[in-house]
């Protein structure tokens, strides 16, 4: 209450109000434009002016801040003529050799109007400007305590997160409120490097504070650092999951979509026939997909046997294009294992059925991280969807079983594309599109991140409330983002290109006002290399393991074996199901990267999967100008040629998809 | 560089002129003057337009000869880099004032800021460029009812006690401005250097108050009470103690006015030459400059070439016969100023630069007229010096903050109309703030 008090009187820093400027040109009440002293403000500074407006009565006036932003600055120097240029270059003369002036450069800042606290009264209430700012009136820099008190606790009521400062002002903090974030959903925007990943952190952390139960699906381990970390969070339980795909009675059509997406499809007949094979086979509540392929295989092999002639040839194709999913769901499984254990230091365990088991998933004060790399983008999806909509149906039947909850989905456009990138529908979207629509009811809100706007589906990002829009070059990006938050100001749609990291706009519900923002970065919570960074150190202290030596000459026997031609030519409908050895997938799926031009990394993206840091920036048309031997003699390991293959061929058959 | 010795004295056009000249036929004929004549001669009957241009030409060609032939004529050499050179480190400062525009709102205010720029050129230090609001004042031109008006009592035309205020308040920024740092060794004021004051000499004429004398007067105002306390003794004492200073002074004045007083006095000085072709023949050629309205800047625009002047001419602007007796003998004191015209661009209209009579300035006329060329020709069109162009600006209530203020006072005063509800009232109000009857308030509405 002392406090209270203490707010109420007249501030005894009321002297520190500095003026800086003055009013000029038409004011509104909406923005206003004034002369800036030199180097009094920057862009993105809260400022003042101090009027009277008549009462509510009009009986008499009342005193008033207008409360402003300075969303720009432009420097002239209205001395000097423009022709006097043209004169001096062709004389070669200097501007300071002659009577020019050039020491009156004027600072023009234009300021949005953000709304007006009574004054003498506290600075928490603000309320909308009615009047018009009065010109030549004077602008004026607010003490640091008092923009606190102003921008304290975000929204009245709310809990407030303190996620940086003013940008332009390190001394003022800056806090969005959680209530509107995890009912109202936010996004973060920004390029890569933009700090979308830095800021998503400091967004969990305040939310770990509050015991918010959450979920990250986590496709490159960013947040993996997280469970290393904690010791930070004191009766926090972080957990650490890889996928585990549950069937259930309602989601075994993703078979069809698996197939329909992973390989070159089905006819219709062929449909039908698949179709009758899912009806016809349950899954076990929560058993996993490969296991339910495989009595999928078993009840088609049962079938061929009874039927002849054209029956037989469709199952064969629906056998084939069952096998295909399989292996490549082994090969991803496989390939996220492998990372996984290259993380020496972390503990995983295997996501629990979300149908049977949310609240392992789902639960105050934890965290849970669901590893999703070495999966392409089609089986993240496919897993993000079976994953939330198990969870939204828990929330939305009010069984109690979980908590409200936010997902953090890094790498959104994947899992929401806009259906302009021509990927089809992804299993995901039509789950995220009900999550996002009803968060507000069920308390399923989520946080999108993605340094790909434009990608996003436009309907369902523009249903997020809030947006904190970092770094962003791309013009695409940039229209896209202006078209979706109709309260951004042309102005700091400009600023977007040159903020450094960290730096940005938030805006939306989850402010009171838009507001230039500096992210406050964890520097604790930055973890030790995660295993795959310290290549160096790998190497000195590498051994071959013991079979190594076993591996490599059975694999020259076998080589050598390989080469002897086929007496019988395979099995046509188990032909794809023979595992081929490397070199021959590697010697197949080579062929179609002869004139790819892109680097590495952009396959590692375009794939979700990780292979080689080192080897980023170099064209994989140069790698695939190489036989499976001649890798090995450029110092690829077995393993590193195994996961590039596996690479390749997700790539492919997304390029064929696409 | 045949005339490379001479460099430092003015030049007879005939031997200094190192560019190509121009004849005057020709330069008439040039598009950019050939505008400005129409735009004159359109003031004319249609015989006169149509003759116009015979006679300027005729005059222009005649008067050229004599002025030729006296070595009236100077030339300056234009280059840039070498005058920059020759005034580097030298302050140079020019001074020039705005006036606000408050009026119609029922009292008398008046706001004048006077401003000085001095600049050193080719200096990088700080200390180049100065600025400084050197006198500024916003007050009623006269108050009863407390010591802050400008003047003593009111007068029936109150635009005379206006421009007192603003003459008598340049020349006293001037004189402030040479006593500060940097110590300018070149001073350019804005205007005529000497006005017409008969206008402001008679009795009625009110003293300034001491509030007004303070300012204008800041050594020596004590003790100083009727005639001594007038306008015309005042501007006096500002012009003596500008004129006994060791700084070059003139001032410049690059707008066209319909004044013929430097060309009939230069032709009476011809006729005293032996140049001249005789009295009448003098006396035609005056008539015809009467006659055909040909103004001084029209004249010379067509007599002066790049870089030339006239050989500065002493004129009278505030003759006997005008003086009003009351303040006849302090008028007769008033310095005569000495005139000329100067073509910066070939094509450009001259502008007037003024000196006081007596010597030359230290530096000479032709030092002067170097350097305003030089900053003219820094200007859009080489109106006029880009110094006076620059102090213009800083001193002038500047545009945006005029109007804004203007109007948000406007629609305080309409909004005290609205107040008493009389619609004769609001009437007034609204006559009294809106200039143009197009205005959106003159517009029909609902209520009349
Ligand atoms: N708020 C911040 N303050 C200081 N530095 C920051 C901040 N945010 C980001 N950075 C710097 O930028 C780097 C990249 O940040 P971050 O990983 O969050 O980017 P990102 O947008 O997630 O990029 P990507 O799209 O590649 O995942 C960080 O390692 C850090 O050095
Ligand atoms: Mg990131």
């Amino acid at each position: 209450m002392a406090k209270k008090q203490n707010t109420t009187q007249p501030k005894p820093s009321a002297a520190a109000w500095t003026p800086i400027g003055t009013v000029v040109g038409n004011a509104s009440t909406g923005e206003f434009t004034f002369i800036l002293k030199s180097f009094k403000s920057r862009v993105g500074d809260l400022v003042a002016v101090k009027m009277k407006v008549p009462d509510e009565n009009y009986a008499g006036t009342n005193e008033i801040y207008v409360w402003g932003r300075v969303l720009g600055i432009s420097r002239y120097n209205p001395f000097f003529p423009y022709e006097a240029a043209q004169e001096l270059s062709e004389e070669g003369v200097s501007l300071q050799d002659t009577i020019l002036s050039n020491s009156r450069d004027q600072l023009e800042a234009s300021v949005i109007i953000l709304g007006c606290t009574n004054v003498g009264s506290e600075y928490k209430n603000l309320f909308p400007l009615t009047y018009p700012v009065q010109p030549a009136a004077n602008v004026l820099y607010p003490p640091a305590d008092i923009i606190k008190e102003l921008l304290a606790g975000g929204i009245p009521g709310h809990k407030p997160m303190h996620i940086g400062t003013l940008i332009a002002r390190r001394d003022v903090d800056i806090a969005i409120s959680a209530d509107r974030i995890v009912s109202r959903h936010m996004a973060i925007l920004a390029m890569t490097g933009g700090g979308k990943t830095v800021a998503a952190r400091r967004i969990i952390r305040e939310m770990i504070e509050i015991g918010y139960p959450l979920l990250i699906l986590d496709p490159h381990g960013d947040y993996l650092g997280l469970w290393e970390k904690r010791h930070l969070f004191p009766g926090t339980k972080v957990q650490l999951l890889y996928p585990h795909i549950a069937m259930t009675d309602q989601n075994r059509h993703i078979i069809e979509v698996l197939i329909g997406k992973m390989t070159e499809g089905l006819t219709e007949p062929q449909k039908d026939e698949m179709g009758t094979i899912l009806a016809e086979t349950d899954p076990d509540e929560g058993e996993s997909v490969l296991s339910y392929i495989g009595n999928l295989k078993d009840a088609i092999q049962d079938k061929i046997g009874r039927v002849d002639g054209n029956k037989r040839k469709t199952l064969s194709v629906c056998m084939r294009q069952l096998s295909i999913v399989e292996s490549r769901f082994e090969r991803m499984e496989q390939t996220n294992d492998r990372m996984r254990r290259r993380m020496k230091k972390l503990d995983f365990e295997q996501m629990k059925d979300p149908q049977g088991r949310p609240d392992a998933i789902i639960a105050p004060k934890t965290v849970s991280i669901l590893y999703l790399g070495g999966y392409d983008h089609l089986t993240q999806t496919t897993i993000a969807s079976i994953l939330l909509e198990a969870l939204y149906e828990h929330r939305a039947n009010l069984s109690n079983r979980i908590p409200p909850f936010l997902t953090l989905i890094e790498e959104a456009h994947t899992f929401i594309p806009s259906s302009r990138e021509g990927t089809g529908d992804v299993p995901s979207l039509e789950t995220l599109r009900k999550l996002i629509t009803e968060g507000r009811k069920f308390g399923t809100g989520l946080l999108l991140v993605t340094q790909r706007p434009s990608r996003v589906d436009e309907t369902i990002l523009s249903q997020c409330n809030s947006f904190l829009i970092l770094r962003l070059v791309n013009p695409r990006d940039q229209n896209f983002v202006k078209q979706i938050m109709e309260n951004l100001s042309e102005q700091d749609a400009r600023m977007l290109p040159g903020f450094g990291p960290g730096q940005g706009v938030v805006s939306g519900q989850a402010v009171r006002f838009p507001l230039l923002v500096k992210i406050k970065m964890d520097e604790d919570l930055i973890y030790s290399d995660l295993g795959d960074e310290n290549f160096m150190q790998q190497v000195s202290e590498w051994k071959p393991d013991k079979k190594a030596g076993v591996r490599s000459r059975a694999g020259a026997t076998l080589d050598n074996l390989a080469n002897v031609p086929d007496r019988r030519p395979k099995k046509p409908f188990r032909g794809a199901d023979l595992p081929k050895s490397g070199e021959e997938r590697w010697d197949a799926i080579r062929k179609k990267f002869l004139k790819d031009k892109r680097a590495l990394g952009e396959i590692e993206a375009a794939t979700g999967m990780d292979w080689d840091r080192k080897r980023r920036s170099e064209k994989i048309s140069k790698l695939a100008a190489l036989t499976w031997d001649q890798l090995g003699k450029e110092k690829i390991s077995a393993d590193k040629r195994a996961m590039l293959l596996a690479m390749l061929e997700v790539a492919a058959n997304n390029n064929n998809n696409e | 560089m045949a005339t490379a010795a001479k460099k430092e004295k003015p030049r007879k056009a005939a031997q200094g002129a190192n560019r190509k000249k121009i004849p005057v036929s020709e330069r008439l004929r040039h598009p950019h003057i050939m505008t400005e004549m129409l735009r004159i001669s359109l003031g004319q009957s249609a015989g006169a337009q149509r003759d116009f241009l015979k006679v300027l030409e005729g005059l222009a060609c005649g008067i050229r000869e004599m002025l030729d032939a006296e070595g009236w004529i100077y030339s300056v050499p234009i280059d840039h880099a070498k005058t920059w050179k020759d005034f580097a480190g030298k302050p140079i400062c020019f001074v020039d004032g705005g006036v606000a525009s408050a009026q119609g709102l029922g009292a008398e205010p008046i706001g004048v800021r006077v401003g000085s720029y001095t600049v050193i050129p080719g200096d990088t230090s700080e200390k180049r460029e100065t600025f400084r609001m050197e006198k500024q004042l916003v007050a009623e031109l006269f108050d009863s009812s407390s010591p802050d008006g400008v003047y003593e009592d009111l007068y029936e035309d109150t635009s005379k006690l206006r421009d007192a205020v603003r003459i008598s308040l340049e020349l006293a920024a001037g004189v402030s401005s040479l006593k500060q740092e940097p110590k300018p060794q070149f001073l350019f004021l804005h205007g005529a250097l000497i006005n017409p004051v008969s206008a402001y000499g008679d009795e009625s004429f009110p003293a300034f108050s001491k509030k007004g004398l303070e300012l204008l007067l800041p050594d020596d105002h004590k003790g100083r009470e009727g005639r001594d306390a007038k306008f015309v003794t005042v501007c006096l004492e500002l012009l003596n103690q500008l004129k006994h200073t060791k700084a070059n002074i003139a001032s410049v004045v690059e707008r066209a006015s319909g004044s013929q007083l430097v060309s009939m006095t230069l032709l009476d000085e011809l006729q005293r030459t032996d140049s001249s072709p005789g009295p009448q023949a003098i006396k035609e050629t005056k008539n015809k400059i009467r006659d055909f309205r040909i103004s001084d800047s029209v004249l010379f625009h067509a007599i002066l070439g790049e870089g030339e002047y006239l050989k500065p001419t002493e004129v009278d602007r505030n003759v006997d016969s005008k003086r009003p007796n009351y303040s006849r003998h302090i008028i007769a004191k008033y310095p005569y100023p000495k005139v000329t015209y100067v073509g910066v661009g070939e094509f450009s209209q001259p502008i007037r630069v003024e000196f006081f009579d007596g010597p030359e300035p230290p530096a000479g006329y032709a030092e002067c007229i170097r350097l305003l060329i030089h900053s003219s020709r820094l200007m859009p069109n080489y109106a006029f010096p880009a110094g006076l162009d620059i102090v213009d600006k800083f001193a002038k209530v500047p545009a945006w903050m005029n109007r804004p203020i203007h109007s948000s006072m406007s629609v305080q005063l309409i909004q005290q109309a609205l107040e008493t509800g009389n619609t004769r009232t609001i009437d007034a109000a609204k006559r009294m703030v809106c200039g143009t009857r197009r205005d959106w308030l003159f517009r029909p509405t609902h209520n009349g």
